[in-house]
């Protein structure tokens, strides 16, 4: 399948390199086309046009040396003959704003509309690194709703059509169709711009894009509803993008946090649910059977960045994350340090969650399950209607041995959004402790 | 160049009375107003007189007030020539208002 072109290649080895050339190549290649006709959809047509092409071409002169640069051609040449064609049909909305780089007439002139911009064919790294990152700082624009960040985000930087991306958030497909079509159309209509933000705008526009993936991972690590207590698949999507935003946009504290978390709940697929698909709590999970250099990989990053002087809510959770997976027996993690870094993520990032969290770290050591109540009746209302505040409550109040009370908590976290093998779990009742 | 017009809104109730305040707060719009003259940024702009001197007219004839009722209303514009809404929210970022009780909506030009 490496042959040179001209050797027709046989239809799995066209398939498999279609599909890793979609995994690998699709942000660069859609970015590119983008860049090329300023317009979002015409680009995303163009590209899927390009890769079912590829389908087709490759299977009968071979797969390129350069599959990604192929694509980017053909792509690029596709959009640009169907702007020809439809010029006066089409632009109904403005032009997609591609700022150009650095200037202060930024988004005024650009070479890459005409068909002769070297710059594509050559796929030079420093271009397409630069042209994936601000189409993904242009999915998590803060001018956006999150939930349309999210969905742009998995359809124009993963590929992911719509059908996936309706299945990860359990919304009809229809109604994320309307929803990325309506977030395009934003985009065009009040000029949020294609660029990579300045460095002094960087911080809170990365955190956009963090949010954007953390709400990915969320879904993957416990599905907000349907049979399944979690989707390995969108979890491996985070990890992607996560991994992706390291490469493009290195040294950042707050990357190396988030992608820390994610490898550690891909570290330990296969062991958060039990044979019936029930979810298991992590100090409960067979520690043996987790992926060990992912693990020691996580662990390296959220140490990399400590020393590196950074600090910032997504590290912090990834040290967290890192203090609970790292001792290969559960009795060994140090119930002190992961409060004490709930501490610190509560001084400085206060918020209901980590309040909710820091109670149930200190559960796990467990602290006065009487003091921890009254702890959680300060977050009660802000977290009226999320179940793993009511699952906490349960927890405590049984340990406390005030049995009904507990029972009532457990119907409450019931009635809460959740997934059906969770239910299953607190409907059982008995076992081992629910806390997460 | 797109063009924003950025909208500045206050609720009505809650401009202060006190003389040296309120010439204080003009006076920041005014630095304001004048930053974004050299920078080459604003090509129009206006305070708006109190909503209770508008007039509003209907298809039944005219109104005594505004054409809608709300606590807050707009009490002054500017028109930007900017390059995308990144640099307009930029440039509104820094408007006075915003530490002054009000807010401020940015809003694209069409052609």
């Amino acid at each position: 399948m490496r042959g040179p072109t001209g050797a027709p290649a046989d239809r799995a080895a066209v398939d498999r390199a279609v599909a890793a050339a979609h995994r690998d190549h699709w942000a660069a290649v859609l970015a590119a086309t983008a860049g090329a006709v300023r317009d979002l959809d015409l680009a995303e047509d163009a590209t899927a046009e390009a890769f079912a092409q590829a389908l087709e071409q490759w299977a009968r002169d071979g797969v390129p040396e350069r599959p990604g640069a192929w694509l980017t051609v053909t792509a690029r040449r596709r959009a640009l003959d169907a702007r020809r064609r439809e010029q006066t049909l089409r632009r109904k909305l403005p032009l997609l704003l591609w700022d150009t780089g650095g200037g202060a007439d930024g988004g005024a002139a650009d070479g890459g509309t005409s068909d002769g911009d070297p710059r594509v064919i050559d796929e030079s790294e420093v271009v397409v690194r630069d042209e994936r990152l601000r189409l993904l700082f242009l999915c998590a624009h803060p001018a956006l709703a999150p939930e349309s960040r999210v969905a742009l985000v998995l359809r124009l930087v993963l590929g992911l059509s719509t059908e996936e991306i309706a299945a990860a958030f359990l919304v009809p497909v229809p109604t994320m169709g309307a929803r990325l079509t309506r977030a395009k159309r934003r985009i065009a209509l009040s000029g949020i711009p294609c660029r990579v933000p300045e460095p002094e705008e960087l911080p809170g526009r990365l955190t956009a894009v963090l949010d954007a993936i953390s709400l990915v991972l969320a879904a993957g690590h416990t599905a907000p509803a349907g049979e399944r207590h979690d989707r390995p698949d969108l979890v491996g999507e985070a990890v992607r993008l996560l991994e992706l935003l390291k490469r493009l946009l290195p040294g950042q504290g707050e990357v190396h946090g988030l992608l820390a978390q994610a490898l550690l709940v891909q570290a330990r697929a296969g062991t958060r649910t039990d044979a019936e698909g029930l979810p298991v709590p992590l100090d409960a999970q067979d520690r043996t059977r987790w992926d060990r250099s992912a693990v020691d990989r996580a662990d390296e990053l959220v140490l990399d960045a400590l020393r590196g002087g950074h600090r910032g809510p997504y590290l912090l959770q990834g040290a967290i994350a890192a203090a609970r997976c790292v001792p290969e027996r559960a009795e060994d993690v140090d119930g002190d340090e992961v409060v004490e870094l709930y501490d610190h993520l509560l001084r400085h990032w206060p918020g209901p969650m980590v309040q909710l969290n820091r109670t149930v770290a200190r559960a796990r050591r467990g602290d006065d399950p009487t003091l921890l109540l009254a702890e959680l009746d300060g977050v009660a209302e802000d977290l009226a209607d999320y179940r793993p505040f009511h699952v906490a409550r349960a927890e405590l109040l049984r340990v406390a041995g005030r049995e009904e009370e507990s029972a009532a908590a457990t119907q409450e976290a019931l009635r809460c959004p959740g997934n059906a093998a969770e239910d299953a779990l607190l409907r059982r009742g008995a076992g081992p402790s629910p806390l997460p | 160049m797109p063009r924003y017009t950025v909208f500045m809104y206050h609720p009505e109730d809650r401009r202060t009375t006190d003389e040296a305040q309120l010439a204080a707060e003009l006076a920041e719009h005014d630095t304001y107003a004048q930053e974004m003259v050299a920078e080459g940024v604003m090509t129009f702009g206006s305070p708006l007189a109190a909503h209770t001197a508008t007039t509003s007219i209907r298809a039944g004839g005219l109104v005594d007030g505004p054409y809608l009722e709300a606590k807050e209303t707009v009490v002054g514009f500017y028109v930007l020539d900017v390059p995308d809404l990144d640099a307009a929210i930029a440039v509104a970022r820094r408007n006075p208002i915003l530490h002054q009780g009000g807010g401020v909506e940015v809003r694209p030009m069409t052609a």
